[in-house]
């Protein structure tokens, strides 16, 4: 079986204790829009694709969650999936959910939004020759087998990332029925209690046939449900503008006239826009971000949020050097997580004792206690107890090179160094032969490991990163016992009962450690005195600075 | 003339040859040298298997035997390649499999437009103070024209970038608009970053900026050229026959100065490239030296072949204008 990961770090986002910075607005005098108009300017990086099931990444998405609507949104300040397009989504048994939607929505074009613009969508993500990127989250529908064959072996494909399929006959999901026009029935291969946590992400997002009709034009102009819509066609290089729909019936209208979003690419950033008041939520880069912190001005105008990403060490668990568990332990207790903040910036990170971030839903249960607590001496203690460290060998730490992720696992390096009285050495890669070295196991130390939720939920931080068994996760990591948690809390009868076995499950995991959570990460929003109303959401926000574009207002 | 212009095309399309076939001479050297870089496809220490790699070998077009002869000049994918080009398919980048030449589209006009305003520049700053300078030659005015144009030449133009965006632009920016207010020029010129929204008007700070490249070069070729002719009979003469000093000036001293200065500006030219690179990275203008910049990082080597090909394409073609601008200046020069 082929597991899929989410490779770009995406979907970033922040603790469900939405600290809403309120906004201390003097009557400013530059920035203002000119012609009146309540545009709102917001920075972009490189969009893959506008069409739902095909983004897969946070670029992507900040766009689709606001051109479409949803069955669900989840709440900006508790995480939960609330009603959007959906009237209800009930279940008697966790496998069979009946979706009812809600009635007189259309989209942009007057096609009415109903079971069959979500048949059509589902559809199309998970028939595999699309060769969609959201196409595994319809693993857990019937009938997925039937449209996901095996492909054909690598070595005929044109081209060696793309997956070519023999022709598939199944076209639809057996699993999706339409019960009438609103209604729509959705069978699970098995019992999935989260399934409607799932249902506010862009693979859920229906598409109108004219879209499916001319995928091309689409892309360029999306013909969405949501409360912008595009009138001109929106550029990968220059990006592009939405104007806010006035038909638009569903619960979560915009406030403002449209938005406009400018691009920047790799080595550009909207800073030095922001200070002109072109771009209007920004993030201060790291040479900014000093003095962006000491301008008592700007900080009236600051979102700091905790953001549900995690940054681990992990252990390569195939290794037969790292098989004691005492090692493990002794490396994690050895890193003075506030002392590598410091040496990092302490805004932009805070210490993790965890698997699972507090704002999370069942997470935050600080599993992994003690030994997520920097103590050099009961560090050498269990170095002690696991045999020691072989003498004269150096303990290498692997990190793919993006960003400053060296200078911070250096930091983490000199930490543990110093602390085990033991020789490291830092091995970088690039970012695109890391992720093949790590995914087949021929790292030979410690690892970089980072994740950004895919839904509210704690089970997508235990699960996806350590289940699958020895030979599919990262780590190696494969724990009967943990296993059979997990499955059992996916057959759980409520979500509370889920929701506490998955927290037994991630105790197993803190015990057998096959990771060291290092750092949760933190977001600094900065946005002009234009705005009113600024809110980040705590689970999707884009990185670089991003806002809830629905709720913003314009002074 | 009819004729010696087309000798001179000739003659470009010549080089242009040679260039194209040296770059690829070059990557197919490379190639047999050191190794095959489809390998690197599969992470360098994987010994892929054998089919994979024939594969990735014919991705990448690096499936001719004589990519295995060290030295082997590969004539076969060089004509596949040119031929390739004369029909406009210019192939499609690893990465999105997005089609170069659509993206040459978006780029070469952002490019066009900064060098529009860098030659401009170039051309009417260094012709004032050369001119000013040879007037006044030995005088301070020259001294100190001579010496903030070294100065301004040794700033590299990082320096000068950065010095603009991060300390410079906000300001002025916030200065203009409180004044003209936002939709104006002024409002919009001073902007740290290129706009499409803008496409002219953002263009004009950063193509100044490349402008400096090569001021002190330039001023201090036109003030030598100008010395030379201010010393010549023909202006003896016109100082005789008792003309205004603008009029010799004008009439004959610079017009009779432009051969060195226009081949200056071609040679220039090239070298402005350089400044596009910085300058289209800092000032996040989608253009042909970022473009560049970021194909070799990204190991793109279409797309640097492609890109290196029309800026050689740019240079032959500027240098066969200077040729013929030569006799439109200089009436001794006569082209039979």
């Amino acid at each position: 079986m082929k597991r899929m990961r989410m490779t770009v770090a995406a979907l970033a986002a922040v603790g469900m204790t939405a600290a809403t910075a309120a906004c201390a607005g003097d009557e400013g005098d530059v920035g203002g829009g000119g012609g009146g108009d309540a545009i709102v300017n917001m920075q972009i990086g490189d969009v893959r694709s506008l069409i739902p099931g095909g983004s897969g990444e946070s670029e992507g998405f900040r766009i689709i969650k606001n051109v479409y609507d949803g069955l669900v949104y989840y709440n900006r300040e508790t995480g939960e999936p609330e009603n959007l397009a959906a009237e209800e989504v009930s279940s008697p048994d966790n496998q069979t959910w009946t979706i009812k939607i809600k009635e007189g929505l259309t989209f942009h074009n007057g096609e009415p939004v109903n079971a069959e613009a979500f048949i059509r969508s589902w559809d199309r993500t998970a028939y595999a020759p699309n060769v969609l990127p959201l196409n595994y989250f319809f693993a857990t529908v019937e009938g997925y087998d039937a449209m996901n064959p095996e492909p054909k072996p690598e070595d005929t494909w044109a081209d060696p990332e793309v997956p070519e399929y023999d022709p598939v006959e199944t076209t639809h999901l057996s699993g999706l029925t339409a019960i009438d026009d609103l209604t729509l029935e959705v069978k699970l291969s098995a019992p999935f209690l989260g399934f409607p946590t799932m249902l506010g992400y862009e693979a859920f997002y229906p598409i109108a046939q004219e879209c499916l009709d001319d995928l091309e034009a689409c892309e360029a102009k999306p013909i969405g449900n949501g409360p912008f819509m595009f009138e001109e066609p929106y550029d990968i290089e220059a990006g592009g503008s939405v104007v806010r729909w006035e038909d638009y019936q569903g619960d979560m209208p915009a406030q403002i006239d449209g938005v406009n979003w400018k691009v920047y690419l790799a080595g550009d950033d909207c800073w030095a826009d922001f200070l002109t008041g072109d771009i209007d939520v920004c993030r201060p880069t790291a040479a900014d971000y000093q003095n962006a912190m000491a301008d008592e001005d700007l900080t009236t105008r600051l979102i700091q949020q905790e953001d549900p990403s995690i940054l681990m060490l992990s252990f390569p668990l195939y290794d037969a050097k790292y098989q004691d568990v005492n090692l493990r332990r002794a490396i994690s207790m050895a890193i003075d997580r506030e002392g590598v903040l410091n040496v990092v910036g302490p805004e932009r990170f805070y210490p993790l004792d965890t698997f699972v971030p507090a704002s999370i839903l069942g997470g935050g249960q600080g599993t992994c206690g003690e030994y997520c607590t920097y103590d050099p001496e009961g560090a050498k203690d269990l170095l002690a107890q696991a045999g020691g460290w072989p003498e004269g060998e150096k303990l290498k730490i692997w990190v793919n090179d993006a960003n400053d992720n060296v200078d911070i696992f250096r930091a983490i390096g000199d930490s543990i160094s110093q602390s085990l009285g033991i020789e490291y050495e830092l091995v970088t890669m690039e970012w695109t032969d890391y992720l093949p070295a790590r995914e087949g196991h021929q790292l030979d130390g410690p690892f970089r490991n980072g994740w950004s939720p895919d839904y509210n939920l704690n089970e997508n931080y235990l699960e996806p990163i350590y289940g699958g068994g020895a030979s599919v996760n990262d780590m190696g990591y494969e724990n009967p016992e943990y296993d059979a948690k997990i499955a059992a809390a996916g057959a759980a009868a409520t979500l509370d009962e889920a929701v506490a076995l998955y927290q037994e499950a991630e105790a197993i995991l803190a015990a057998d450690m096959p990771s060291a959570p290092v750092f949760g990460e933190k977001f600094n929003y900065f946005y002009t005195d234009r705005l009113e109303n600024v809110y980040v959401h705590p689970i999707y926000s884009g990185p670089g600075g991003d806002c809830e574009l629905r709720e913003v207002t314009v002074k | 003339m009819g004729r010696y212009v087309i000798r001179r095309l000739l003659q470009a399309l010549l080089t242009l040859g040679i260039v194209l076939f040296l770059l690829h001479y070059l990557m197919a050297l490379s190639v047999q040298i050191r190794g095959n870089p489809a390998t690197l496809f599969f992470g360098g220490e994987r010994t892929p298997d054998a089919a994979m790699l024939a594969q990735v070998e014919r991705l990448y077009g690096l499936d001719n035997k004589c990519y295995e002869r060290v030295g082997d000049p590969c004539l076969v994918p060089f004509a596949d390649r040119l031929q390739q080009y004369v029909t406009g398919d210019l192939g499609t980048t690893l990465n999105g499999n997005r089609d170069v030449a659509q993206l040459l589209g978006i780029y070469i006009p952002n490019t066009l437009r900064l060098f529009v305003f860098a030659t401009l520049t170039l051309v009417i700053v260094s012709m004032v103070l050369g001119t000013w300078a040879a007037r006044h030659r030995g005088r301070f005015i020259d001294h100190t024209v001579r010496g903030t144009t070294i100065l301004a030449d040794s700033v590299p133009v990082f320096l000068i970038l950065l010095s603009y965006v991060y300390i410079v632009a906000v300001p002025l920016t916030r200065w203009a608009r409180g004044i003209w207010g936002t939709e104006s020029f002024m409002g919009q010129v001073f902007r740290p970053n290129y706009n499409p929204d803008y496409p002219w008007i953002t263009i004009i700070v950063p193509g100044i900026i490349v402008g400096t490249v090569g001021l002190a070069t330039m001023t201090r070729l036109i003030r030598a050229a100008q010395l030379e002719n201010l010393g010549s009979d023909f202006v003896r003469t016109a100082k005789a026959k008792g003309l205004r000093p603008m009029r010799i000036t004008i009439v004959h001293v610079i017009r009779n100065s432009m051969i060195p200065i226009i081949t200056g500006i071609g040679f220039l030219f090239a070298f402005m490239l350089s400044g596009a690179v910085l300058t289209e990275g800092v000032m996040g203008i989608p253009g042909m030296g970022r473009m560049i910049f970021e194909a070799v990082q990204r190991q793109e080597a279409n797309l640097v072949i492609v890109g290196l090909s029309v800026s050689a394409v740019v240079v032959v073609f500027v240098s066969v204008i200077v040729d013929l601008l030569y006799a439109a200046f200089d009436p001794r020069i006569r082209y039979e």
